[in-house]
């Protein structure tokens, strides 16, 4: 009996309501969907900045209290705090970092057009693709910086050898996301085109091309995070200016803290271009969502 | 007669079927022929290409730029000599052990920092960090800190390959189906059970994918690392050409580098195919 007196329908409730008590309870129920996200966001934020602050507290105390360990070897968040806003403060960071964005970009956009090229003609053409498939594969299987003393040895200590070697750091990643996407394209896009009366020109560019775009870019975005290692492996060996210089500078002089600031611009400028890169994304094809996160 | 019939119609049958299947066979087996006839062209096409260099341009010199005839007239010897042999030992040891290291800690770094909202919340900027800086930049700071020895090779390896895979093994034992972890608890798993038997299996796609990737940057980190100081070593052996202008024996190197990364990458997927092969992609 009692259950029966629960069995009321929710229609039969709602019908009880007028239209403006309905909509308060709708919105006090949206309203407090929003609340809970947002503590759950802020509780989240509040735990990442304690992980932070937990970890440079460790740094911050370890070298100083266990015995035996030199400070200059492990210096503390403090000190490379105060490093890094002397070479801030002096506008050394921004040159060294100035010069190694110059030669990411150089190489980037040589050596992501090469294989956007490359890509398409690979992925279109079978013939192509059978034949330059173990050449390609087979370089790529080599690691880039196995090449850097081959670059200097052939291109010297300029800025050409390392352009040359970020170049063909990122035309491997490219290349082959651009010719899944390629290869992957649906015929029926194809042939639509060649029954509209496409020309090979048009079907290339028009239809495969933009088809193909959520892989191209999603190398693209790899590419980016490999020209940043391989621009400080470029550097390390032979530079005079750069952020790869720059850490292995203070190898040399042995100033760990400033190789800290070092790898920790390379770390932030790596995120920021990544970020960006994301972002520009959303910006030109908001159609393009699995490409986002 | 009617049995007749139908057995002679199921013969027919099996033969047009059997005919069917042999032609679609041959067409397969023929274009598998002609792909691997123009890979062998292409391959011919590129080693023709590279040896005709010195022939078309006398200007360049051959010293810096080997033909294949050349590289392999230098290959043959030191591989003979027992050089090579020697140095890929000592290679694929560094990385193999940096790289043993890097996945014990690695899963076990995922599995606990992702098991916690806690943790997960506290490690997951420091991690995004982390992985940020790329490894390479690391090398300086390794060879101050731990000096060119074994083990200093040994501890770059291991923390390029580190982080892929805690960050595989993080994302696959976050995500594991509620589901799973519910059905495991009504039927009375404990802790221990329930991530040995329900949280590992159910990330093992993600925690392969990871391992995958971070056995390439191990082979890259190594490079680094034997490039900066080292005294065996397959990337050793190229610094050494370097040195002394053989670009010849640099070319084996790359040579030998490349080799070894497919080799290892092929040997990790037919690995997993033997012992998964419900993971099949």
């Amino acid at each position: 009996m009692a259950a029966e007196k629960h069995d009321v329908p929710p229609a039969a409730v709602n019908a009880n309501l007028t239209e403006r008590e309905k909509l308060e309870i709708e919105s006090s129920f949206r309203n407090e969907i929003v609340a809970t996200r947002h503590r759950r966001l802020r509780r989240g934020l509040m735990f990442n900045l304690i992980g932070v602050l937990i970890f440079l507290a460790v740094w911050e105390v370890l070298p100083r209290i266990v015995p035996g360990v030199n400070i200059q070897m492990f210096p503390p968040p403090s000190g490379v705090i105060a490093t890094l806003y002397g070479m801030l403060a002096d506008g050394q960071l921004a040159a060294h970092a100035w010069s190694s964005l110059k030669r990411v970009a150089a190489g980037f956009v040589i050596g992501s057009s090469a294989g956007i090229l490359v890509g398409l003609f690979t992925g279109r053409l079978a013939l192509l693709q059978s034949m330059s498939d173990p050449v390609l594969h087979g370089l790529r299987s080599i690691p880039a910086i196995a090449f850097v003393p081959l670059a200097i040895v052939w291109f010297g200590l300029g800025e050409t050898p390392k352009i040359a070697l970020i170049s063909w750091g990122t035309f491997f990643p490219v290349w082959i996301s651009t010719f899944i996407g390629v290869r992957d394209v649906p015929k029926l896009y194809v042939q639509s085109a060649l029954s509209l009366g496409a020309g090979p020109l048009n079907v290339m560019f028009r239809v495969v091309l933009p088809a193909a775009m959520p892989f191209v870019f999603a190398g693209l975005r790899h590419a980016t995070a490999v020209a940043f290692v391989i621009v400080v492996a470029a550097e390390l060996v032979g530079a005079s200016s750069g952020l790869g210089y720059l850490i292995s500078f203070s190898h040399l002089v042995f100033r760990i803290d400033m190789m800290f600031v070092g790898l920790l611009a390379l770390g932030v400028l790596g995120f920021l271009a990544d970020a960006a890169f994301a972002a520009l994304l959303q910006r030109l094809f908001p159609w393009y969502r699995a490409e986002r996160s | 007669m009617a049995v007749d019939t139908s057995a002679a119609e199921t013969t027919h049958r099996v033969e047009l079927e059997t005919a069917f299947l042999d032609g679609r066979h041959r067409a397969r087996r023929r274009l598998f022929l002609l792909r691997a006839g123009l890979n062998l062209c292409g391959v011919a096409l590129f080693l023709l290409a590279w040896e005709s260099v010195p022939w078309l341009f006398p200007s360049i010199n051959p010293v810096l730029f080997p033909t294949p005839s050349l590289v392999f007239a230098t290959f043959w010897p030191m591989l003979t000599s027992g050089e090579i042999p020697v140095n890929i030992a000592v290679s694929v040891r560094r990385a193999a052990t940096g790289f043993l290291l890097a996945t014990v800690l690695g899963i076990a770094a995922g599995v606990f920092t992702a098991r916690s909202r806690l943790t997960e919340y506290l490690t997951e900027p420091l991690l995004h960090g982390f992985r940020s800086v790329p490894v390479i930049a690391l090398v300086p700071l390794s060879v101050l800190w731990f000096g060119i020895g074994e083990g200093a090779k040994v501890a770059l390896v291991a923390t390029g390959a580190f982080f892929p895979i805690w960050i595989a093994t993080f994302i696959g034992v976050r995500d594991v189906n509620l589901v799973y972890l519910r059905s495991a608890a009504c039927l009375g798993a404990g802790p221990l059970a329930t991530m040995f038997l329900v949280v590992l299996p159910a990330a093992l796609p993600l925690i392969l994918a990871g391992l995958r990737q971070s056995m390439a940057i191990s082979l890259i980190v190594l490079v680094a690392a034997e490039l900066s100081g080292a005294t065996s070593g397959v990337a050793y052996m190229m610094s050494m050409g370097h040195q002394l202008f053989r670009v010849d024996i640099m070319f084996i190197g790359l040579l030998l580098l490349g080799t070894l990364g497919f080799a290892f990458d092929r040997l990790f997927v037919w690995l997993t195919r033997r012992l998964f092969p419900w993971y099949v992609n």
